[in-house]
């Protein structure tokens, strides 16, 4: 996911990644990456619970509104309430 | 950077020893050839011996280009008498990352979900020859897809259940249309994009279909791009 990140940025399109591995995102460093502490397969959260799914969209949203962010930007998921 | 400016500074075996470092310094002494001398200062004095001798001291004097030299003896010598140091193979450092700011408010964006899972728009898969574990194709999946329709299938290590059972997990088709339909986000756009087998294909395959997904994005003037692993 973050060498595509990197190839659409590169073309002007503003990207961010979720990442389900820690070290992958730091050794590939994507411009914005949401690590999110699920297991693989479950990047939105667990099935069938939309408002956690949603948590985690909104969060990636929120990076990339942040103006202050600069590259690379790694952000853990911190759960919705 | 090490103490030798970042540079392998490897020294052959027969040259580690203090007492043979100095022999050789003071007799001149290829320490390959062992009994062979040179003149003063080590290095070879005539043709024959430039030609049978040492052709890593006749490479240093002369200024040969070391790489045509073949002898395995001569390319260990060259490591010390004729390049002094031979830059230590390191991995690939990565470059600087790019970065493309949101150029206007998110309730204005054209929004592509980007999956890591090879998603297609029928349940065929199982049948499907031209989708395996591994595969690393490049799919694009419709936009107006209803929310369970496509099914989605994570090769490598993930859980293969996992998107079956809830499929907006690798395809959150559901969630982005509500964030549409919230005015959080300005629209959709027409396909998404889905490629298979991140883990199991490397990183040579992803980087050669990456330019392919950026162009058909930019075509589609896409500003915002999510991308959600499986």
């Amino acid at each position: 996911m973050g060498l595509v990140a990197l190839e659409l940025e590169r073309c002007g399109i503003s990207t961010v990644a979720l990442q389900l591995l820690h070290k992958a995102a730091a050794d590939v460093r994507p411009p914005r990456a949401l690590w999110v502490p699920f297991r693989r397969g479950y990047a939105l959260g667990p099935p069938d619970e939309p408002a956690g799914q949603r948590a985690v969209i909104e969060t990636a949203f929120a990076m990339l509104e942040d103006s202050s962010l600069t590259a690379p930007a790694l952000r853990d998921f911190a759960g919705h309430p | 950077m090490g103490r030798n400016g970042g540079l392998d500074m490897r020294v052959p075996a027969n040259l580690r020893s203090p007492r043979r470092r100095s022999q050789v310094r003071r007799r001149g002494t290829c320490p390959g050839l062992g009994r062979r001398r040179h003149g003063a200062g080590g290095l070879p004095e005539t043709t024959a011996e430039r030609r049978s001798g040492c052709l890593s001291h006749s490479a240093a004097s002369a200024g040969v280009d070391g790489a045509l030299i073949s002898s395995p003896h001569v390319l260990r010598q060259s490591r010390v008498t004729v390049f002094g140091a031979v830059p230590r193979r390191r991995g690939r450092r990565p470059g600087p990352t790019p970065w493309a700011p949101l150029r206007r408010p998110l309730a204005e964006c054209r929004l592509a979900l980007v999956a890591s899972s090879v998603c297609l728009a029928h349940d065929g898969w199982r049948s499907d020859p031209a989708v395996q574990v591994g595969d690393p194709s490049l799919r694009t999946v419709a936009g107006d897809l209803a929310g369970a329709a496509p099914t989605a299938r994570s090769p490598g290590l993930s859980d293969p259940s996992a998107a079956n059972l809830d499929r907006n997990l690798a395809f959150a088709l559901e969630r982005l249309r509500e964030a549409v339909a919230d005015g959080r986000l300005g629209e959709l756009n027409r396909r998404h994009l889905a490629l298979g087998g991140v883990m199991a294909a490397g990183s040579r395959a992803i980087r050669k279909r990456a330019p392919q997904a950026a162009r058909w994005l930019t075509d589609d003037r896409v500003d915002v791009a999510l991308l959600v692993p499986t």
